[in-house]
This record gives C-alpha cells, sequence and structure tokens, in this order.
C-alpha cells in the first residue's frame, strides 16, 4: 500500500488541476472559469463566502456536479481514472443519523472503494477499520449506534472513514462545524500527519481565524477564484476583501491577521 | 371449531390466495426498508393512485377485463406519473413534495372520473373493476400467485448481490457516488422493484392502500433493529405477518375487502413497536429522536 501510494505521489506532482471549469445549477452560474494548479502534499483551504461555490466546487471536482465547461484532473488523470485515490467527506448534516448502523459499519464503507461489485469486505478491511478508530480516538464507539453519537463524535466516524478509503486526495466539506474544540485539535492534527505522509487535503472552512494555523495553501473563491497560493503570500486584508465584499467576516481575519486578540 | 378451521386452510383456493398475500407482505416488507431509508417511500403511494386511470383506460379500450392488460395500464400510468413528477420538480420552483402531491391527485381523480364513467356504462360485463380501489385478494389466482413468487425471488436475489451497495446507497448517496458505485443502475433497479411491487399489490390491496405495505412494516421494524439486516428480516415478517392476519380475518368476515384489513394489522404492528420497543418505544424509556 504505502508503496504504492509513494509512487503515485512521486508520478504526479499535482494534486488538482482545474481547466476554465464552469458550473450552472438551475441556468444559475454558480463557478465561473476556475483555472488552478494545486502541488501535491499541501494542507489546502477553500474559503469564500456563503453561496461562493465551495460546497459546489468539491461536488465539481469529485463528480457528483456536471460541469458546464472545462476540465478537472486529480493527480494528473481524469477523475474516473482516479476514484480510489480520491477521499470524500460530506457535511455532516448530508445524512440520516437516525439509520440503523454501527459506527464500524460505517467506516467499513470507506474500504469499499476497492472492493468489486459483489465482494464482502473481510479480515483485513475490518483491522484496517480497528486502526482508522483508534487513530481519531473512537475505538471504544465501535460497536454504537451511530443515533447515539454526539456532533463531534459523528465528524471523527466520518474522518475514520475517509482514512479508511487510503486516497491520495482528500476533499473535506467543512469537517469543523458542530464539532467541540478537542475534536477539531484532534481533527487538524490528523489532517497535518496525512500532510506529512505526502497526501494532499483540500478542506472548506469557514473560520478565517484559524487559517494561517491550519493551512500551509489557501484558495478564495467567490464564484471566481479570487486568489490562490501559500497562506502567507495571499491571505490578507486586500484579498479578503474582493473575497468577502468587506464584510463582517473580513474584518475579524484582518484582526487575527495583524495579531490583534479582540476576538 | 378447530375442525374449521382446518376446512378453511385446506381449502386450495385459499391457500393461493394466502400465499400470495403473504409473500407479498414479505416482498413489500423488504423493498419498504429501502424505501422508507431512502425517503422516498411516498413514491409508492404516488405509483398506486396514478395506476387507477391506467387500469380504467386499458379497460375502456380493449373492452375486457384481463389482469395483465389491467397491470400493464397502471404500469404505464404509474410510470408517466414518476416521469412527470421529474419534469416537474426540474422545470419549476416546486419542490419534490408538492410535486408528489399534484401528480397523485391529478392522476387519482381522473380514475376515478373514469372509473364512475365506467360503472355507468350499460354493457354490465364492468363489474368487479372497483375491486382495484380497496382490492380484493379473494379474487387471486394461481398465475397471480405466481407473479408475486417471481417478484419476490428477483427482490430476494436483488438485495443479497447488493446489500452492501445498497446500505452505502441509502446511508449517504453522495458518497456512494464518490467511490463510483454505479449509483444510477443501483437506484433505478431500487426503483423498478418497488414499481413492480405495488404495481402487482394492486389487486391485494388496492391503489388507495397498497403503499402502505411499503411503509409500515419498515417503519415497525425501526424500532426493534440495531443494522440494517435485522431490520430488513423484521420487516419482512412484519409484511408477512399483516398480509397473512389481514386475509384470514377479511376471508372469514366476508365481504370486507383485504386492502384495509391488512393494512390495519400493519398499523397495529406499528402501534406495538412504537410503544414497547425495549429501548425506543414510548412505554419502554424510549424519547423522540
Amino acid at each position: 500500500m504505502t508503496s504504492m501510494r509513494e509512487s503515485q505521489q512521486a508520478q504526479f506532482k499535482e494534486a488538482l488541476t482545474l481547466r476554465d471549469v464552469s458550473v450552472q445549477v438551475d441556468q444559475k452560474t454558480v463557478l465561473q472559469a476556475l483555472n488552478v494548479t494545486v502541488p501535491s502534499g499541501k494542507l489546502c483551504a477553500i474559503i469564500g463566502p456563503n453561496g461562493a461555490g465551495k460546497s459546489t466546487l468539491i461536488k465539481a471536482i469529485i463528480g457528483m456536479q456536471a460541469l458546464s465547461g472545462g476540465e478537472v484532473r486529480v493527480l494528473g488523470g481524469a477523475v474516473r481514472e482516479r476514484r480510489r485515490s480520491i477521499g470524500y467527506v460530506p457535511q455532516k448534516e448530508s445524512v440520516d443519523w437516525d439509520f440503523p448502523i454501527s459506527v464500524a459499519d460505517v467506516v467499513l464503507m470507506g474500504t469499499y472503494n476497492r472492493l468489486s461489485l459483489f465482494a464482502r469486505p473481510g479480515k483485513a478491511e475490518r483491522e484496517l477499520v480497528q486502526r482508522c478508530l483508534e487513530q481519531l480516538n473512537i475505538s471504544d464507539l465501535s460497536q454504537r449506534q451511530i443515533s447515539e453519537l454526539s456532533g463531534g463524535q459523528q465528524q471523527r466516524v466520518f474522518l475514520a472513514r475517509a482514512l479508511a478509503q487510503r486516497a491520495d486526495v482528500y476533499f473535506l466539506d467543512e469537517p469543523f462545524v458542530g464539532v467541540d474544540a478537542t475534536t477539531e485539535r484532534n481533527i487538524i492534527a490528523l489532517l497535518k500527519n496525512e500532510r506529512e505522509r505526502g497526501t494532499s487535503l483540500f478542506v472548506v472552512h469557514h473560520d478565517l481565524q484559524t487559517v494561517p494555523e491550519y493551512f500551509d495553501y489557501v484558495l478564495m473563491l467567490n464564484q471566481r477564484i479570487i486568489a490562490f497560493g501559500p497562506t502567507a503570500d495571499v491571505f490578507n486584508a486586500e484579498n479578503l476583501s474582493k473575497t468577502y465584499g468587506g464584510t463582517l467576516h473580513f474584518l475579524h481575519a484582518a484582526d487575527a491577521r495583524t495579531g490583534s486578540d479582540s476576538l | 371449531m378447530i375442525e374449521a378451521i382446518y376446512s378453511f386452510f385446506a381449502d386450495p383456493n385459499i391457500q393461493w390466495v394466502l400465499f400470495g398475500t403473504m409473500l407479498l407482505g414479505l416482498t413489500g416488507g423488504v423493498l419498504s426498508v429501502f424505501a422508507v431509508l431512502r425517503q422516498q417511500s411516498l413514491l409508492g403511494d404516488v405509483i398506486a393512485h396514478a395506476a387507477l386511470p391506467g387500469i380504467c383506460l386499458s379497460y375502456l379500450l380493449f373492452g375486457i377485463k384481463s389482469v395483465p392488460l389491467f397491470l400493464g395500464g397502471a404500469l404505464v400510468s404509474g410510470l408517466l406519473a414518476g416521469w412527470l413528477i421529474q419534469v416537474i420538480v426540474r422545470h419549476s420552483k416546486l419542490r419534490q413534495d408538492a410535486a408528489l402531491a399534484i401528480v397523485l391527485s391529478v392522476f387519482f381523480g381522473l380514475g376515478l372520473m373514469l372509473l364512475t364513467y365506467i360503472q355507468q356504462l350499460p354493457n354490465g360485463n364492468q363489474a368487479g373493476l372497483s375491486r382495484f380501489l380497496f382490492g380484493q385478494a379473494a379474487s387471486l389466482i394461481a398465475s397471480d400467485v405466481r407473479l408475486i413468487a417471481i417478484c419476490a425471488l428477483v427482490t430476494a436475489v436483488v438485495v443479497i448481490l447488493f446489500f452492501e451497495q445498497w446500505k452505502t446507497l441509502c446511508f449517504d448517496p453522495i458518497f456512494a457516488a464518490s467511490i463510483g458505485m454505479p449509483v444510477k443502475m443501483l437506484h433505478f433497479l431500487l426503483t423498478a422493484l418497488i414499481v413492480v411491487i405495488v404495481i402487482i399489490g394492486i389487486q391485494i390491496a388496492g391503489v388507495v392502500l397498497v403503499a402502505a405495505l411499503l411503509i409500515t412494516p419498515a417503519m415497525s421494524a425501526r424500532y426493534w433493529s440495531q443494522s440494517l439486516a435485522s431490520m430488513i428480516w423484521l420487516s419482512a415478517l412484519f409484511g408477512c405477518l399483516a398480509g397473512l392476519l389481514g386475509t384470514v380475518t377479511s376471508v372469514v368476515l366476508g365481504d370486507i375487502p383485504t386492502g384495509p384489513v391488512i393494512i390495519l394489522y400493519g398499523a397495529i404492528i406499528f402501534l406495538l413497536s412504537l410503544l414497547l420497543a425495549p429501548g425506543k418505544g414510548l412505554l419502554m424509556g424510549g424519547r423522540r429522536s
């Protein structure tokens, strides 16, 4: 597994390439002519105001949202050739947490990307699930029904499932929404750890204050790409103002950036 | 008394009917789990109501009472309704529930109008068409039951083959698609099976109530189960039980249509589950989630 991962990483310097990507939903343009190339092995934030098209962008990248134009390439190939290398963590509100299923069985779904159509997961897959649960400190919840989990635990389950995918590029849609501070610290440590192993991660993020601390790259989106690059270079008041149109978010972020602790 | 019960179950006609309703309840029970978890339980309701004009039109067109023709007509108008809902949702500002309600009432209204018209025709051989409204299990014959059995078998095979896929699809469809599962095919297969079981069930439970076969067993089973597999087994059992008790009651009491009785038993099972299920039942320390 490791050698395959390394060879893929060595082979593809770019985690993600967007060429003229446009998306329309209900005849309205949501994303317009996005062009970007993101190197692999980075932890990249996707930020922008509500309605900027952040979730739509992720869905367009993983092929869940039809493009009205342009091309997406992941690790140098078309998305359908890279399915097994792509991990996706949806917003946790997108599923029914009353579904009759145990924590371990949800995480097990992460291994289905390597399963052929009629195959059943076996011992190796179940052991992998246990390791992923341990990584997120929820191995004690393994047999628990998901309906009994707290918000933070739900998010950990989703991340454990993502780990079980053993992907090279991850897309996470707001993983910090509705989680407690401890969970947020655990998650970011985990994401950074994955990055150290050469994995590329894209995270839709809302809390501008933590951007410089968490992410080494940032993509600022508002239907178009306003700015993209290393956080230190592009995460500044001017770009934030262009992205958010001078709303409250921007003020908070500017404070955080200049070291003010007024918040 | 015992002899009376024995001779009742020894009657080959009643055996066929019982076999048919139990199999239908069982198959409906299995599919209801996926319909409910996929939040598509109303789809069956729409298809069933929308089948009525199809049944009436096929009688008006061909002038004979033939079950395969009726089911064909039901299928066509049911599918037309399903297609219309998608068109409405895609090309208007209406949401899914509004589209469902509109299509259901328009088709059902049309069906009732045609049915009334047919019943006023002078030629007299239209008697019995109204049994499609509430269902009449006693009218089942061997070929109907064979059809139900085939449908049950196909459902069983598909559920066993695609269990993990359907589980993933119902829990998290976007994730399922993101790992490259053939989501459209899996979804189509599920919808097709639901449509077929609804159409076949119309004879037994009637267009008004057949959809309840696709809701109550799963809702009841949800109270008792910790996993999808146990929910499916229980739901099948509940559906089967309601079919059995409903048919026996309907046949014993005579002129009572089968559909409503089966549905009532389904509702009783649901009520018992709601109150008594360990941990979740209202009388067992359960709370509303």
